[in-house]
């Protein structure tokens, strides 16, 4: 058990504020023990540099993960966990926290034999090694990937405690890779060429139809994140991006494409990201992921423990059509809202990380915050997003969240009028 | 000094560096074509030209500002007004052979396209379904435990707890068998015969009542089948639905006069606890009004709430290893695992079971029932089987030698 833990275990065991009282009043009369005693590593050498040959976060950061749900599926090999975002700042989520969902377990593929074969309706049908791939001109371009299931579970009311758990199913990454124009245009796509399948070489085989003018816009093959090369469970060797569509279309371990005429239908986009409505009628090719945002500090996993006083909110936008030029955040439910500080590059189709600074007198919070992104939309709240959908739709939930902070600084999930 | 020195001087001291080097050039051009004026001549004519000069570089100037600051605007490194490459043709990779395509061109499209030749009706289907997929779906397609349902939830869609299946909700056909090919059994992709896979369609669409127990589907009738959900699915329309309504500057102050909690997460408290951490802090807060739980799809609806009790591990493996085994029982529930480890030969991933020890296997099977061996679909199997059923598999399978 990580020590922060039991640090914070017995923080809450104690009562948030008292125990923060007692060091701010300076019950330790003879100094801080932090400062007058010496740590062991103040005095002991530490490891060599090759200890770590890849390094791996300090041990007071072990609570720091990925987490599932355990109920949600029948079994881990076709799941998903979650993005700790709680944990994270800035707008860069680090490889080995980037939430995970296959759908038949990951694959480990040797990239020796792995191929990218390009067929259908394209003058000449072609196979790439990894090798010629990364002899394309590349490109680094950071982008968000949400699963279109995200905040998925919170449809018909508050229900998981923690924004890892509503909200994780998200990451923001760095991608180096080849854009995917030059590879359909070295096949020379047909006329009639207007979808593409992209196809995954796992168990699952995933297939996702995609509209030509999406393939030649923005879309990547890419083989690096954030510097280094995709994690197995992201794909490795070869993932396809698409920049601010859901998740799902961004097929990992990237073997095929095929171009075609017309759509395929294939499971993915027709018994699931189909959003179906109250009248029993279903949307489909529902690919891009509207505005949305999340305050992540405080939430339930990461309750404010300082006591009253200055006390920082953060969390973070995006949005699958653009920017986000401003987040609204209020603190008392939405009667006042004030605009949050956004800080740290502003990329299209990127996260954007905000904060708001306030005085925290102690009382009650309901907490929300508002993306409005670069085309004018502003991120709708429940109430407005279950109007037109109703509430079995699973897929697309971009609302507001609302946490509600007590006098100790615990949060929660719920919903407000 | 001389007006004109100074007045290039200055020029220089203005432009810097660059600016030096134009004027050096056009001194240098001067110098050789006017060997006949004076010093002072050619120094006023020069910083003449040079003046001329200066004025237009400054509107470029100006010019190349504005461009950076519509970079800058549309956030962009420094660096990146050098383009990627317009070429069209790298001349990389190789012509795909056609082996290699249709080893990998398996999709199946609405229109037909790309479905092979084959048949097979209901009762094969059947046959092979309960063989290779009922140990999951259930034998009619129902669903065993959370794994995904396959048939029923006919007209639920618009209820408030629809369920969706090949039969209440899928558009096309082809879906079915695009999918069962590519993908099914879960953990043998890939391994059933196109006949296969035809009757199991053929069968799925029995357990969904769309067609009688004597049909039979083949690649010539598989276009006259249509399911009966098709018409209700429509593309997005969200620029049309939502995007104007949800536009516009909200409303910043004094937007509500109270606020009331009308929903909260602890009352239905499916979160996952964090090792045994704490969820007392949130037991703290009051009730309100209840709701109802829905999960990630269909198949998960809340979390279950009993965990089986394990007798201590070793107690309960001498119980088993103890236990005698009926063959005939155990090859009477082989079925259920030859889907997988195939009678005959070992497949890439999945190992063969034929011609063990009794007690290794019946150990083999005891490690994944009790978690100490980790394999998610060999646990769910596992976890389902009786002291009984597993040494009954024991038996039968060490008497079939490889
Ligand atoms: C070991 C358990 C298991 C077995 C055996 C199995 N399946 Fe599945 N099946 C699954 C899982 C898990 C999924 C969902 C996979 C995912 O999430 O991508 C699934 C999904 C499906 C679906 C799509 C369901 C939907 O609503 O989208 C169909 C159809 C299907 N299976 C048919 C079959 C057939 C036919 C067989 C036998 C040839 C079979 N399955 C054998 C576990 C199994
Ligand atoms: C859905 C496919 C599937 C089904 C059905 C299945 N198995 Fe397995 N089985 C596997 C896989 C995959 C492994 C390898 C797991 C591992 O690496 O631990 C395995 C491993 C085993 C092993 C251990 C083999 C070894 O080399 O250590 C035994 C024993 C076994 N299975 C018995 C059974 C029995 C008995 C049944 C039927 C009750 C069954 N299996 C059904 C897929 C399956």
């Amino acid at each position: 058990m990580a020590e922060n833990n039991t640090t914070r275990r017995s923080f809450l065991k104690a009562g948030l504020t008292g125990a923060a009282a007692t060091i701010a009043t300076g019950a330790y009369a003879e100094g801080d023990p932090a400062i007058t005693e010496i740590q062991p590593w103040m005095q002991e050498l530490g490891e060599g540099v090759d200890a770590r040959p890849y390094g791996t976060p300090s041990p007071f950061e072990k609570h720091v993960k990925r987490r599932n749900v355990e109920w949600l599926t029948a079994d881990p090999v076709s799941s998903v966990n979650f993005t700790p975002l709680h944990e994270l700042d800035g707008i860069i989520t680090p490889n080995g926290l980037c939430f995970e969902r296959h759908h038949a377990g990951i694959a480990e593929v040797d990239p020796a034999v792995h191929r990218l074969m390009i067929n259908g309706l394209v003058e000449k049908e072609l196979v790439f090694t990894m090798q010629d791939l990364m002899r394309f001109p590349r490109e680094n371009r950071v982008y968000f990937l949400e699963c279109a299931a995200n905040t998925g579970m919170e449809w018909r009311g508050a229900q998981l405690n923690g924004c890892q758990f509503t909200h994780g199913m998200i990451h923001n990454v760095m991608y180096t890779g080849v854009p995917l124009r030059y590879i359909l245009e070295a096949a020379g796509v047909k006329p009639n060429g207007k979808w593409i399948l992209p196809e995954g070489a796992d168990a699952s085989g995933m297939t996702r139809s995609i509209p030509i003018e999406k393939a030649l816009d923005d879309c990547m093959v890419a083989f690096k994140m954030n510097g280094e090369a995709l994690r197995p469970e992201q794909g490795y060797p070869v993932r396809l991006v698409v920049p601010g569509w859901e998740g799902n279309m961004w097929v990992k371990w990237l073997r095929r494409i095929e171009v075609g005429d017309q759509p395929w239908h294939h499971r993915e986009e027709t018994s699931k990201y189909t959003d179906l409505f109250k009248d029993g009628r279903a949307r489909r090719f529902t690919w891009e992921m509207d505005a949305k945002s999340v305050i992540t500090n405080p939430s339930p996993q990461a309750p404010i423990t300082h006591g009253k006083g200055h006390t920082v909110i953060t969390g973070v936008a995006w949005s699958g059509r653009g920017t986000i030029p401003r987040v609204d955040v209020t603190i008392d439910g939405g009667k006042n809202w004030q605009k949050a500080r956004i800080s740290g590059p502003s990329f299209d189709k990127s996260m954007h990380r905000f904060y708001f600074e306030f005085d925290w007198d102690g009382r009650e919070l309901l907490l929300q915050s508002r993306a409005h992104d670069s085309t004018g939309y502003v991120q709708p709240t429940k109430n407005e997003l279950r109007k037109v959908r109703g509430e079995n739709s699973i897929y697309h939930n971009n609302s507001i969240q609302t946490w509600y902070v007590n006098e100790k600084g615990v949060a929660e999930n719920v919903e407000i009028s | 000094m001389s007006a004109a020195t100074n007045h290039r001087l200055a020029s220089i001291a203005a432009l810097g560096v660059s600016g030096f080097a134009v004027w050096m050039m056009l001194a240098f051009a001067m110098s050789n074509t006017s060997q006949r004026q004076s010093q002072l001549e050619r120094e006023t004519a020069a910083a003449e030209r040079f003046q001329r000069k200066v004025t237009a570089k400054d509107k470029s100037v100006a010019f190349v500002q504005a461009r950076l600051d519509d970079v800058i605007k549309t956030p962009r490194a420094p660096g990146t007004e050098v383009g990627l490459p317009d070429t069209k043709d790298f001349a990389l990779g190789r012509a795909a052979l056609k082996v290699e395509v249709a080893a990998w061109d398996i999709d199946v499209r609405p229109d037909g396209k790309g479905l092979p030749k084959g048949r097979g009706d209901v009762f094969t289907g059947e046959e092979v379904f309960s063989e290779n997929c009922a140990t999951c779906h259930g034998d009619f397609g129902e669903a065993v435990d959370r794994w995904p349902v396959l048939a029923g939830g006919h007209d639920t869609l618009a209820e408030e707890d629809p369920v969706k299946t090949i039969g209440s909700y899928w558009p096309y056909l082809s879906t079915v068998y695009d999918y069962v090919y590519r993908a099914m059994p879960f953990g043998n992709a890939q391994s059933l015969s196109h006949d296969d896979v035809y009757a199991i369609t053929a069968y799925l669409l029995y357990v969904n009542d769309l067609v009688e127990d004597d049909f039979e589907l083949s690649h010539e009738n598989f276009g006259s089948i249509s399911l009966p959900n098709e018409k209700n699915f429509y593309p997005d329309d969200r620029a049309s639905t939502e995007y104007a309504a949800f536009t516009g500057e909200p409303c910043m102050s004094d937007c509500k006069q109270s606020v009331e909690i009308t929903a909260r997460a602890r009352v239905i408290d499916v979160t996952p606890e964090e090792e045994g951490a704490a969820k007392q802090e949130v037991a703290a807060l009051d009730t309100s009004e209840t709701t109802s739980t829905q999960g990630l799809s269909e198949e998960a609806t809340a979390p279950s709430q009993e965990v089986a009790e394990e007798p201590s591990t070793s107690d309960a493996l001498d119980k088993l290893l103890a236990a005698e085994g009926d063959a005939e029982y155990g090859e009477y529930l082989s079925s259920e695992c030859t889907a997988c480890h195939m009678s005959t030969a070992q497949t890439s991933k999945i190992p063969s079971i034929l011609g063990w020890k009794q007690d290794d296997f019946a150990i083999a099977l005891h490690a994944y029932r009790v978690g100490e061996r980790i394999h998610p679909v060999m646990q769910m199997i596992a976890g389902r089987l009786g002291d009984e059923e597993i040494s009954a598999l024991a038996a039968y399978f060490s008497k079939i030698q490889k």
